[in-house]
C-alpha cells in the first residue's frame, strides 16, 4: 500500500483540530490510515509501527508538524494529501483575523464575513462605479482606488454614500489608513490621535509620516479623490469624512490636506469646521488664506507646517512654537548646504526636480518659485510655464511623473522607478544643472528596494557631473518595510543630500541655487 | 460605523502576572486566539486572557498581544516604542507539599473528569469505554502506547512510563507530555518531590511548552484553577468551577493534565 507523508516546520495546532482532520482524512475514499500528528520520537514510533514512516518524517523534529496517509492507489494518497494541505491552510486562515477569503463579487463577500464595512475597489475604471454602487447599497464604505471613472458617476455614489453616511473614497483615492490599516499606498506610521483627510494623496503620505516621525500617531487618515474639492462634487467626502472625525473618539486633532479647494466647495467645508469642536489644522497648497473668524481652524502653509502644528496641538502646547522649530531645523541645515555650494561652478545653474508624487512636485513649485523665479513643468503655477515637451526638461524645472502622459500604459513612478532613471542619466550630463530634486516614497504599494533600483543611476550622474547636488526627500518611517533611516543612511553614502521631507528638501535646493 | 470604536488591539491591558517571569529578551513562539507564548532560550512565558487566567510564566492580558519581540526589565514590557508597566497584581503559582487529599474527594473528581473530558483525551485510564474513540489503526496503536505508559507508572517504573509517554500523542503539546506533567504536581503535592523531579530530568522533549509545564509541575508551580481545586479538595469543598476551567485548558491538555494528576493521586494515596 502507497504511504504519502508531509511534513509542516513549526506549524501548531491543537489537538482536536489535528484529530478532525486525521478523521477527515480517514474517512476519504481508498484511504485505510493516517496520522496527522507532531513529529516527536514518541510519535515516530507509532507512525512507524503503523508502517506510516517515511524518510521525510525521520527527519521531522519535535516541533514539526507529520501527516501520513496509507491507500490504496498512489493517486488516493495523494489526494489524501492535498486536502491536508488545504485543511490545514484552512485551519490556519480562521485563526488569523486577516485570513483571506475569495469571493466572486460583493454580495457573495458580504455573506462570507460578518461585519465588513468597508470595500477597497481596484478594477478597470469603467466597471469601479457599478462595484461601488453595490457596495454602498449592501451598507459598505468603499475606497476606490481606480481612476478613470467617471465625474458624473462619482457624484452619483458620493451622493449615496452622504445619505447612508458611508464614506466613497476616492475614485482615484491612492492612500487611507483605516483603523490603523494602511490601504493602497500607504505608510506603517504610529497610532494616535490625529485624524487627517483630503484629496491629497502624498500630501497625505508626507502629512501622517511627519505626524509619526515627530513622535504622534494617527487615529484614522482618509483619502477623498483628487476631484472631491471641485465644485462639481462639493467636497462631499471631504465633509462625510470630517463628520466621521469629529465623532471618532480616538480623533482630538483633525487635518485636512489638499490643493486649494474651489470657492463653493471651499465655503463648504469652512462652513461645516466651524461646527466641529475640535481643533482643525489647514493646509491648502499654494493658498495663502486665513479664517481669522474661524477660532478652531490653525492653516499651514505646507506639509510639514501642519503635521507640526497638528503635532503641537495634540500635546496641548501653542501652536505658535511651530515657527521656532522650523527655523531651527532650517539653521541646522546650514553647514550641508554650504558644503553644496561650495563645488559648484559657474555654470552649475539650473533645478530638476523629478517628481513621482504629485503634490510634492507642487510643493515644490508653491516653494521653488518665490526664490528662483519662474519654474517650467507639467503643472505649472502659470500656464506660460508649461513645459512644450515633458521629456525635454528646460531652464529650473520640475515635473510630476505621476501624470497620465507619463503613466499611460506603465506602472506608477512611485513603483517603477525605470523612467527616472533615464531622466536622472540624462540630466545629469546637462552641466548646466546644478540640482536634481527627487522624492522617494516608501510604504506599502511603493518600490520595494529603492537604493537597489536607484544606486548606479546616481553614482553616475555624480561621475558624470560632479558640481551635481542630488537632493531626496524621503517620505516614509523607520516601520515601513523599505525602513527610512537606514535608507537615508545609504543614500547619504552615495552623495545624496537625503532629508525627512519635501519641505525640507525644496527649502535645501533654493538655497543652493539661490544667487548671492 | 467604520472607525472602531475601540483603541487599536495593540493597546493591551496587562492584569496581573506571575512572580516567576524573568527580565530579558523574548521572541513569539506561537500564538492562538487565548493565548500568545514567547520564548527565551528554553523559557517560556505566555499572554494568556482572563478565562485561561494566572499560571506559571502567565501575564494576564485583555487580548493576546500581536508583538514579534518583547523586552521584560524592572518591571516593564518593552515592545517597539510601546512600553507597558507589569501590574500591581501578582500571582505566586508554588502551591505547598504534603497536602492531605481525601481519598472520596480524589474519586469525585474522577467522576467529574471523566463525565466532562474530551474523546481523545487520556481520560480512558480511568474507564476502559472511553478507549473507543480511538478507532483508526494508527490511534489504536497510540492508545495501546498510552496504556503501557500508564501501567508503567502506577508500577512506579517512572523510567520507563516517562520514556514512553514523553511526546506521545497529538496537538501543541503531546498528550503523554500533559499527563507527565500532572503526574509530576501529583508527587509534588503528596511530598514526593524526588519522583516528580525524576519525571523532569527524564522527560526528553525538545516541545518547549510541555518542557516548561513539566518543569513548573515538579517545582510544584501550577495555574491557579489547579491551586484551586487542590485548596478545595484539602477542605472538602465543591470545586466545579475550577475543574471546568482547568479542563477547557487547550483542546484535550487540562483532562490529560488532570488525568495524569488524579490517576497519580488515586494510586498513591
Amino acid at each position: 500500500m502507497p504511504v504519502k507523508t508531509l511534513i509542516k516546520k513549526g506549524l501548531y495546532f491543537d489537538s482536536v483540530s489535528l484529530m478532525r482532520i486525521a478523521q477527515k482524512l480517514n474517512s476519504l475514499p481508498g484511504i485505510s490510515d493516517s496520522a496527522v500528528i507532531m513529529a516527536t520520537k514518541e510519535n515516530k514510533n507509532i507512525i512507524s509501527s503503523s508502517g506510516l514512516l517515511s524518510e521525510e518524517i525521520k527527519k521531522a523534529s519535535d516541533n514539526d508538524l507529520a501527516v501520513a496517509v496509507k491507500a490504496d492507489s498512489e493517486k488516493s494518497a495523494v489526494q489524501a494529501l492535498s486536502e491536508a494541505e488545504k485543511l490545514l491552510s484552512g485551519k490556519k486562515e480562521n485563526k488569523e483575523i486577516s485570513g483571506s477569503l475569495r469571493a466572486c463579487d460583493i454580495s457573495q463577500a458580504v455573506s462570507m464575513s460578518q461585519g465588513l464595512n468597508l470595500a477597497l475597489i481596484s478594477v478597470n475604471g469603467r466597471y469601479a462605479a457599478d462595484i461601488a454602487k453595490e457596495a454602498l447599497e449592501k451598507g459598505l464604505n468603499t475606497m476606490i482606488f481606480s481612476d478613470n471613472v467617471p465625474l458624473e458617476k462619482e457624484i452619483e455614489l458620493k451622493k449615496i454614500g452622504a445619505k447612508k453616511n458611508l464614506l466613497v473614497m476616492g475614485p482615484d483615492c491612492g492612500t487611507a489608513i483605516i483603523n490603523g490599516a494602511p490601504l493602497g499606498f500607504a505608510n506603517k506610521v504610529n497610532s494616535g490621535s490625529i485624524g487627517v483627510v483630503g484629496p491629497s494623496g502624498t500630501g497625505i503620505q508626507e502629512f501622517t509620516c511627519a505626524v509619526s516621525n515627530l513622535g504622534a500617531g494617527i487615529s484614522q487618515a482618509v483619502g477623498t479623490g483628487t476631484r472631491d474639492v471641485k465644485d462639481e462634487v462639493g467636497a462631499l467626502t471631504t465633509i462625510e469624512g470630517l463628520k466621521m472625525l469629529s465623532q471618532d473618539p480616538r480623533t482630538r486633532v483633525i487635518a485636512i490636506v489638499s490643493k486649494p479647494p474651489q470657492k463653493k466647495s471651499l465655503e463648504k467645508i469652512i462652513s461645516f469646521v466651524k461646527k466641529i469642536k475640535k481643533p482643525v489644522v489647514t493646509v491648502f497648497l499654494g493658498s495663502s488664506q486665513e479664517y481669522p473668524s474661524v477660532k478652531n481652524i490653525h492653516t499651514a502653509k505646507n506639509l510639514y507646517e501642519a503635521a507640526l502644528k497638528a503635532y503641537i496641538l495634540s500635546k496641548g502646547e501653542n501652536p505658535h512654537l511651530v515657527k521656532e522649530r522650523m527655523y531651527n531645523e532650517k539653521i541646522a541645515l546650514a553647514e550641508r548646504i554650504k558644503k553644496e555650494k561650495a563645488k559648484k561652478r559657474e555654470y552649475s545653474k539650473y533645478l530638476r526636480g523629478l517628481f513621482s508624487g504629485g503634490t510634492f512636485a507642487s510643493q515644490a513649485l508653491y516653494l521653488l518659485q518665490p526664490v528662483l523665479g519662474p519654474i517650467y513643468s507639467n503643472i505649472p503655477l502659470s500656464p506660460e510655464f508649461k513645459l512644450k515637451n515633458s521629456m525635454k526638461l528646460e531652464k529650473n524645472s520640475i515635473i510630476d511623473l505621476g501624470e497620465d502622459e507619463f503613466t499611460f500604459g506603465r506602472p506608477h513612478p512611485m513603483i517603477d522607478y525605470s523612467l527616472r532613471k533615464k531622466m536622472i542619466a540624462a540630466q545629469a550630463l546637462n552641466k548646466d544643472v546644478s540640482v536634481i530634486l527627487l522624492d522617494i516614497v516608501l510604504g506599502y504599494g511603493s518600490n520595494m528596494n529603492p537604493l537597489a533600483e536607484l544606486s548606479d543611476t546616481l553614482k553616475e550622474a555624480f561621475k558624470a557631473n560632479p558640481s551635481l547636488s542630488i537632493i531626496a526627500a524621503v517620505t516614509g518611517t523607520d516601520m515601513d518595510p523599505q525602513n527610512k533611516k537606514e535608507l537615508m543612511k545609504a543614500l547619504e553614502d552615495t552623495g545624496v543630500m537625503a532629508l525627512e521631507n519635501n519641505y525640507a528638501a525644496a527649502f535645501a535646493a533654493g538655497e543652493i541655487l539661490r544667487k548671492k | 460605523m467604520l472607525f472602531a470604536k475601540n483603541k487599536p488591539a495593540q493597546k493591551i491591558k496587562l492584569l496581573s502576572y506571575s512572580s516567576d517571569i524573568k527580565n530579558g529578551a523574548y521572541e513569539l513562539h506561537s500564538k492562538f486566539l487565548k493565548a500568545a507564548n514567547y520564548k527565551k532560550g528554553r523559557e517560556i512565558i505566555s499572554f494568556v486572557i482572563r478565562e485561561i487566567g494566572d499560571g506559571p510564566g502567565n501575564i494576564v492580558v485583555n487580548s493576546p498581544p500581536d508583538f514579534d519581540t518583547i523586552r521584560i526589565s524592572k518591571n516593564k514590557i518593552y515592545s517597539g516604542k510601546e512600553k507597558f508597566e507589569l501590574p500591581k497584581k501578582k500571582y505566586f503559582p508554588k502551591i505547598e507539599n504534603k497536602v492531605f487529599l481525601p481519598r472520596y474527594a480524589i474519586n469525585r473528581l474522577i467522576k467529574y473528569t471523566l463525565k466532562s473530558s474530551p474523546p481523545l483525551s487520556m481520560s480512558f485510564v480511568f474507564d476502559e469505554k472511553r478507549e473507543i474513540f480511538f478507532n483508526s489503526p494508527f490511534l489504536k496503536k497510540m492508545l495501546f502506547r498510552m496504556k503501557k505508559g500508564a501501567e508503567l507508572l502506577k508500577k512506579d517504573k517512572i523510567d520507563s512510563a516517562v520514556k514512553i509517554l514523553c511526546g506521545l500523542g497529538v496537538g501543541l503539546t503531546p498528550s503523554g507530555d500533559d499527563f507527565l506533567s500532572g503526574a509530576a504536581l501529583a508527587y509534588y503535592v503528596l511530598g514526593k518531590q524526588k519522583k516528580a523531579k525524576k519525571i523532569f530530568c527524564l522527560s526528553h522533549t525538545d516541545n518547549l511548552i510541555s518542557y516548561n509545564n513539566i518543569r513548573n509541575s515538579s517545582q510544584g508551580k501550577c495555574s491557579s484553577g489547579v491551586k484551586d481545586i487542590i485548596k478545595k479538595i484539602s477542605q472538602n469543598e465543591y470545586c466545579r468551577k475550577s475543574l471546568k476551567k482547568v479542563l477547557n485548558t487547550g483542546s484535550t491538555s487540562g483532562a490529560d493534565f488532570l488525568s495524569g494528576f488524579l490517576f497519580t493521586l488515586s494510586n498513591c494515596l
